[in-house]
């Protein structure tokens, strides 16, 4: 991307030579003596005696010393043999329209058999911040086709939500069903995707693949897969080439582009082996410090820019450690992105699908992609009442499992069945059913047509008069 | 000055052979110039923190020194602006690198080619000082730009000139002391210095928000500080014994004023913590800015401790803490700091009260004794306060009892004391007392009047030695009685010998009481104790020229045991105490005195300066004093010299003590109290926050709509997405008052989250400085940080980097003090300058702590400093309940500092309402656990209505949408129309019911749906409206109970 390219660095070495001055290896890391200046960030080709060549990076550089990070194993690597050549270039990805339809490793070597990707545009993977000033405000309604979705928690063109998940839980059905469905309204331009498998087992990655294959959709796919057997250290990058990917497709090419990223939990994961093996201060749950940050690197790379047709819109998707929200990852990840979605063991038990609990999520763009031109106008109202009804619901349902339901006031009952209603037939919906917009909205107006006006508070007067389907129970 | 890279590890980079490099600097690093700044030196080797990605810095790249600290460019063509967190021009950039910020890109902050149209205001020939006003700029349509001498520069103006001029031409000059200074439309200033101002005001007018929950249940006052959100629990506590001077002028043990106040005041107990709101506010004094004011507060707090730290000083103070607690105390540089009391040292300083402001006029006594006549004479018992009772109860404390309950006994063996003694008496009540004689004892005067014997006991004197103290009437009077008093007591129980004054007490509240006194007069005293013969005795020495000569004033009589003092502070010149010193380090004076005079004229003002520079001696505080004068540091702008300043200012109510002993006592638990000390330490328990917080909207809502002239925005970290937001809106957003983009008074800094993280860290105070910029023009400005907890994450990320010791949760171990400076620079004051124009700066800072815990160390030490707490809480907003500040765990301080505000500008009415409406909603949370376990039909109806009418105010008043363009902002007087409207509904549901309508009934009534669509009602047709709503309120809830009946 012409625009992204840096001025020239200063002066790499004329020609790179191979060092034989390993001082000692360190879990994912190497330590290189000897070193004159190796530029922070440089990439390195490593020689075993065997004949194999692997790949590194740079992570700290002093006169005489660099400490390299090694992409995949450090086995087989010793110290009197291996050579390490330093390359004088940053890392960087070579792209091309030609890549859609491919399936490549963590590394970006193709996985399919099929030839290397030869271009002229080389994109070094870790991209520049953008401008905020360049950023347009996200706006336009993606339909996903899942009621939850759609009304209570909208997607829009460059938001990234991840999927707040835990083992177990179908959020591949549902990270599968939303790349099937994703559209926009009234209008037929397609997705681009670029998936981004790390540290997720040959049996998930089957299943997207498949899914993939049988939709048509691997054909505007860019897939690069990371299986848990492959070596971890590859993880650390996986998503950056992923996202160089999508950047090139969506600003160069105008494609509006979907990136799921799967399992963020194991990227972290490799993160902290890393830290660990420089024996850095760790910070929380031994991850380190600059997690945040560097999760932020990754993430905020969604996006639209002013002037440009694409767009990125991310779908992370992590697996919370026991349901914990509050750990690190989870954490750190909705302090970065534009809300969530939060898969529920709870509906998961009651045989739900898709069991989104929409109480904790939310997307933070949410008015940005709903209302008058875009989907309805009565939308807002409606996505809060539902809210507002669905909690007091609960909390009904609570209170009548100790005091049993005859002791509510009916209009608490009316909400009771408010609630039960709003699982059954709002949020559950068959994994291949692709409900638009305003159907979704038909079925809420049908449950929130139980309740009186008065209780529908959140809901303009007119819109109630122009939309409720029935009048309420009891009256 | 060029150096040359020796390491790279991402932000961080070390540098060798930078000559001449000073801490902070701004380098250029690699051929790129990539922007960075020196956060440590160790000889010629400089660790450089790196604004940008270092991808691709190698060892040997140079580095090349600018010798400038971090500055912003401060003039017109700020507003309207957009800057990442060093200043640079985002659309500025763009326009240059394109989308992507590419790196060692730089642009001139300020349009260096825009025309300004200057008018001149200031004369040439005039005498200019720091802040006066030169000229103005129409820098927007609705800011205008006032172009002011820069701090520090002073002297006579000239060539001053009205036209059309950039930011880079001349508009004139000023001859200063040291040459001719140069005058443009802008300046620079250091981002990490604040900038000077003359004094800080209190904060008593409200910066009104548009936002009902905010305004009318938790306001924020211009120049406040806010936090959003979290909780958090206590533990700065002193003990239970601590006296606590109120003031009204009583002395009391604060486990005494908890215990007193508990029955009245509302109760919170969680687990061994108890939490109590009082009834009425309790008044205190407090440290605000630069000198002691009173201060209000109404909570009260109590807990368990497993330990307390003792810290005794040198003048004898003594205290009681819980070693987390903060203690005021002072740096190297004279500079005000809080330390926890278990880091303190022995031979630290800490900041003792000096003085304490007096009340204007004398108290009224309000005793009522019953009428008695004695032999046919009526007994006169004064009304308030005077000298001359003053005197007579200082005679009666230090050497009268009362001998059987009738009679007043005063013994002293001088007659004139005695004969004192009987024409007070007889001035004073019309009664006449009799002398008595008995060999081989002290003559006695006896006063029978059992009515005196109650007057003494009404007004607290106490009958004997050891239960004697100073009445609160005496101690909360003019410093005239409070002085008379102290005159007899010296009279009675005093002694001058070898320059000290000494008053001799039995007992030891008597002691703190007469050290309160003293400090009044601006006395430092010491108090020690010594035992004899078994039984404590507790003195109070005043010392020292200056103390006497001020005690000698306070208590002027002719008697020859005052003149004694006045002839002994006539014969010595110097005013030295080895006691009353300034702490500032013999490097810093040093550096004073080289900065800003020479030796000879210090010399002249009798200051022999080597002996504190090289002989390491103490600088006495008065000397101090003389120094600053003489050498003007007092109005310097180096950092070390508004420090020092800063000191000659609070010195006149504080002094630096010295710690002789600091014991831990570990056998707790012991019960340990706090007020919350508004001013400085607001610690209030509260509930949970959460993770899933939408606390932009608040934020966003505030920067829109609030009163303030100017807004300053700091997103600090953010989404990116969530930054275009503002981005987007703000520049479409119009302001409600003038109608013009809101734009025109705002300026946006954007450091998302994905910036590099050295930016980060600095954008807080590129924007803090660029609001005070605005302030010290006069203006009231507003800055959002959002979020503070991503600040505080960069210097964790950075201290980290560097490998320092990390202190808890591994942020730095300065994370508090870094807190608590930035929020110091909020605040509404008087600017340098010759008109003394206020401005303010109010500061609403988010924290986002991990997992919602709050007790983590950014919230902990935000809500240390900041005095509004709006509780952001996930129930509500899963709940779709917004703004969602929790209406029972959220606090304002500042409650009690507006009430007059709101009684003239708004309606007396309007803070009794408020209280009413959260007694409603406290009410609610109590019968909501009622209803929990019986349900909602087994309430009585009148409960029922209270929970009806506690529904309207969460659902119709607290709940406001940003989305919707009427409900967005509410006006104050709209606030109050609609929670008026709400507890009228409330009062007339309680009186209908009692007729026996039933609460179903009355919500059936239409005028219900109207109430609930209040907030449509559109502030041009306020009145009409609510006049008509109120009418059918009334109408519709009377024909209903007419019908029932």
């Amino acid at each position: 991307m012409a625009t992204k390219s840096q001025p020239a660095q200063a002066a790499p070495p004329t020609v790179p030579v191979d060092y034989r001055t390993i001082d000692r290896v360190a879990g994912p890391l190497i330590f290189v003596e000897d070193v004159a200046n190796a530029a922070y960030g440089e990439i390195v080709e490593i020689g075993l005696p065997n004949g194999d060549r692997r790949q590194g990076q740079v992570l700290d550089s002093r006169k005489g010393l660099a400490i390299v990070q090694v992409f995949g194993p450090t086995m087989g690597i010793n110290v009197e043999a291996t050579s390490v050549k330093f390359l004088g270039e940053v890392a960087t990805l070579p792209v091309s329209d030609e890549m859609l339809g491919r399936v490549f490793d963590g590394l970006g070597q193709p996985r399919d058999g099929g030839p290397k990707i030869v271009s002229e545009t080389r994109l070094e993977i870790v991209g520049n911040a953008m401008n905020p000033y360049s950023r347009e405000e996200p706006s336009e309604f993606i339909q996903t086709g899942i009621s939850t979705i759609d009304v209570n928690n909208t997607l829009v063109r460059g938001q990234k939500l991840p999927i707040f998940s835990g083992a177990g839980l179908p959020h591949n059905q549902i990270a599968a069903q939303i790349v099937r469905q994703a559209k926009l309204r009234n209008s037929s331009e397609g997705f681009a995707v670029v998936f981004a498998a790390m540290g997720i087992t040959s049996e998930e990655a089957n299943f997207f693949l498949k899914e993939f294959e049988t939709t048509g959709a691997l054909e505007r796919a860019v897939v690069f897969l990371n299986l848990s057997s492959d070596p971890s250290m590859e993880r650390v990058v996986t998503p950056r080439m992923a996202l160089t990917t999508a950047e090139y497709l969506a600003y160069e090419k105008d494609l509006h582009v979907l990136v799921v990223l799967t399992d963020m939990t194991n990227y972290c994961e490799a993160l902290r082996e890393v830290a660990a093996a420089r024996e850095e201060v760790p910070g929380r749950r031994g991850y380190p410090g600059y997690l945040y940050t560097d999760l932020a690197t990754i993430y905020e790379r969604a996006g639209k820019i002013h002037g440009r047709k694409g767009s990125i819109t991310q779908l992370p998707i992590l697996t919370m450690p026991a349901d914990d929200v509050t750990h690190p990852i989870p954490d750190l990840t909705g302090y970065i992105t534009e809300g969530q979605i939060y898969v529920s063991r709870e509906l998961q038990r009651k045989g739900i699908y898709p069991p989104i609990d929409v109480l904790p999520s939310l997307s933070r763009l949410m008015n940005q992609g709903i209302g008058k031109e875009r989907t309805r106008e009565d939308h807002r109202g409606v996505a809060d009442q539902l809210f507002a009804s669905y909690a007091t619901g609960k909390d009904q349902r609570a209170l009548s499992a100790i005091v049993g339901e005859e002791a509510l006031s009916p209009t608490d009952r009316t909400y009771l069945r408010v609630a039960d209603r709003f699982e059954t037939e709002f949020v559950n919906q068959r994994a291949d059913e692709d409900r638009g917009v305003d159907e979704s909205l038909t079925i809420a107006w049908n449950i929130l047509s139980d309740l009186p006006d008065s209780e529908l508070k959140r809901i303009k007067p007119e819109f109630i008069q122009k939309y409720r389907s029935h009048p309420p129970v009891g009256a | 000055m060029a150096g040359v890279v020796a390491r790279v590890s991402g932000p961080v980079v070390i540098a060798e052979g930078l000559a001449e490099a000073k801490m902070y600097d701004v380098v250029r690093v690699g051929s790129l110039g990539l922007v960075g700044e020196i956060i440590r030196l160790v000889g010629a080797t400089a660790t450089v923190q790196v604004y940008e990605d270092t991808t691709g810095i190698r060892p040997g790249d140079p580095v090349e020194n600018t010798g400038l600290a971090l500055s912003v460019e401060l003039g017109p063509g700020l507003l309207k602006s957009i800057y990442d967190g060093v200043q640079r021009p985002l659309d500025v950039i763009q326009k240059s690198v394109g989308d992507f910020i590419t790196r060692g890109t730089f642009a001139p902050p300020l349009d260096e080619k825009a025309k300004w149209e200057f008018k001149a205001t200031a004369k040439s020939g005039s005498e200019v000082i720091p802040g006066t006003i030169l000229g103005t700029v129409q820098e927007t349509q609705l800011i205008l730009h006032k172009i002011l001498v820069p701090p520090g520069v002073r002297g006579t103006l000239s060539d001053l000139k009205s036209g059309t001029f950039t930011i880079r031409d001349q508009i004139g000059s000023v001859k200063t002391a040291s040459g001719s200074l140069p005058l443009y439309l802008s300046h620079k200033w250091v981002v990490r210095v604040p900038r000077p101002v003359s004094q800080k005001l209190p904060p008593d007018i409200p910066l009104i928000t548009g936002q009902r929950v905010i305004d009318s249940f938790y306001p924020i006052a211009k120049g406040g500080t806010a936090c959003i959100p979290g909780p958090f629990g206590s533990g700065k506590c002193v003990g239970g014994e601590t006296p606590i001077l109120l003031a009204d002028g009583s002395v009391r043990a604060i486990g005494d004023v908890h215990a007193e106040a508990k029955p009245r005041g509302r109760v919170t107990i969680d687990g061994s913590d108890e939490w109590i709101e009082t009834e009425s506010p309790i008044e205190l004094f407090s440290l605000v800015g630069d000198r002691i004011v009173r201060s209000r507060t109404s909570r009260l707090y109590k807990g368990k401790s497993d330990s307390l730290v003792r810290i005794r000083t040198r003048s004898g103070r003594t205290v009681r803490v819980t070693p987390i607690h903060r203690m005021f105390g002072f740096g190297l540089g004279g500079n005000l700091r809080e330390t926890p009391a278990r880091e303190l040292r022995v031979g630290e300083y800490l900041a003792s009260v000096r003085k304490l402001p007096a009340p204007a006029e004398p108290r009224p006594l309000n005793v009522v004794l019953a009428p008695l006549r004695r032999r046919g004479k009526s007994v006169r018992i004064p009304e308030r306060m005077s000298p001359d009772l003053g005197e007579f109860l200082g005679l009666f404390v230090a050497e009268g009892y009362v001998r059987e309950g009738r009679t007043l006994v005063f013994t002293n063996s001088e007659v004139q004391l005695r004969r004192r003694f009987l024409e007070l008496t007889r001035r004073l009540f019309g009664i006449e007392g009799c002398e008595e004689f008995a060999p081989g004892k002290t003559p006695n005067v006896l006063v029978h009047s059992r009515l005196l014997v109650d007057l003494v006991d009404a007004l607290g004197v106490g009958r004997s030695s050891s239960e004697k103290q100073i009445p609160a009437s005496v101690l909360g009077s003019d410093n005239e009685s409070l002085g008379a008093f102290l005159r007899g007591y010296y009279l009675g129980d005093g002694g001058f010998s070898d320059g000290d004054v000494e008053f001799c007490t039995a007992s030891r509240r008597l002691q703190t009481q007469l050290s309160y006194a003293l400090t009044r007069f601006g006395i430092v005293s010491t108090l020690a104790k010594r035992l004899i013969d078994g039984t404590e005795y507790f003195r109070v020495y005043v010392r020292g020229i200056a103390n006497l000569s001020k005690l000698e004033g306070a208590i002027s009589s002719p008697a020859p045991k005052i003149a004694s003092i006045a002839k002994y502070v006539a014969s010595k010149r110097t005013s030295y105490t080895a006691t009353d010193v300034v702490p500032v380090a013999p490097e810093i004076l040093e550096k004073l005195y080289r900065e800003h005079t020479t030796y000879s004229s210090l010399l002249e003002h009798g200051i022999e300066i080597h002996n504190y520079i090289g002989n390491l001696e103490r600088m006495g505080a008065s000397t101090f004093l003389t120094f600053a004068q003489a050498s003007g540091f007092d109005e310097s702008i180096t950092p070390s010299g508004m420090v020092a300043a800063r000191l000659t200012h609070l010195l006149e109510w504080l002094y630096c003590d010295e710690i002789v002993e600091i014991v831990e006592e570990t056998a707790g638990p012991y019960d340990v109290y706090d007020v919350c000390l508004p001013d400085y330490d607001s610690n209030l328990v509260g509930g949970y926050g959460g993770l899933l917080l939408h606390n932009t909207v608040t934020q966003q809502q505030l920067a829109k709509w609030s009163d303030a002239d100017v807004v300053v925005y700091v997103g600090c970290g953010e989404r990116g997405n969530e930054m275009t937001e503002v981005l987007a809106t703000f520049p479409n957003l119009v302001d409600p008052k003038s109608k013009r983009p809101l734009m025109e008074r705002t300026v946006l800094i954007a450091n998302t989250s994905n910036m590099p993280v050295a930016a980060r860290e600095a954008s807080v105070y590129t924007g803090i400085t660029i609001a005070e910029y605005y302030r010290d023009m006069g203006y009231d400005v507003a800055l959002m940080a959002d979020s503070t907890s991503r600040w505080a994450e960069a210097m964790r990320e950075i201290s980290g980097r560097l490998e320092e010791m990390p202190g808890e949760e591994g942020y730095p171990a300065y994370l508090g003090r870094r807190v608590a400076e930035f929020y110091e620079r909020a605040g509404r004051v008087v600017t340098l300058s010759p008109d003394g124009r206020k401005g303010s700066i109010s500061v609403v800072g988010a924290v986002s702590p991990p997992g919602g815990d709050t007790s983590e160390p950014v919230s902990q030490n935000t809500l240390r400093v900041t005095r509004v707490f709006w509780a952001l809480d996930a129930s509500l907003a899963s709940r779709r309940h917004f703004p969602s500040i929790n209406w029972l765990q959220s606090y304002s301080l500042y409650i009690n500092d507006l009430e007059p505000w709101y009684s003239h500008n708004l309606s007396k009415e309007f803070v009794p309402l408020r209280q009413r409406a959260l007694q409603l909603l406290q009410k609610e949370a109590e019968l909501q656990e009622i209803v929990q376990l019986v349900g909602v039909d087994a309430l009585p109806e009148r409960e029922k209505a209270v929970l009806d009418a506690s529904r309207m105010l969460r659902e119709d008043y607290l709940q406001q949408s940003a989305y919707d363009d009427v409900d967005t902002y509410s006006s104050i007087q709209k606030q109050y129309r609609m929670l008026h409207a709400i507890l009228s509904f409330a009062d007339k549901e309680q009186e209908a019911i009692v007729k026996g309508a039933t609460v179903a009934q009355l919500q059936q009534l239409p005028v219900r749906t109207k109430l609930s669509r209040m907030k449509w009602i559109p502030e041009t047709d306020l009145s009409t409206q609510f006049d008509q709503l109120e009418l059918e309120m009334s109408s519709s809830v009377a024909s209903l109970t007419a019908g029932a009946s």
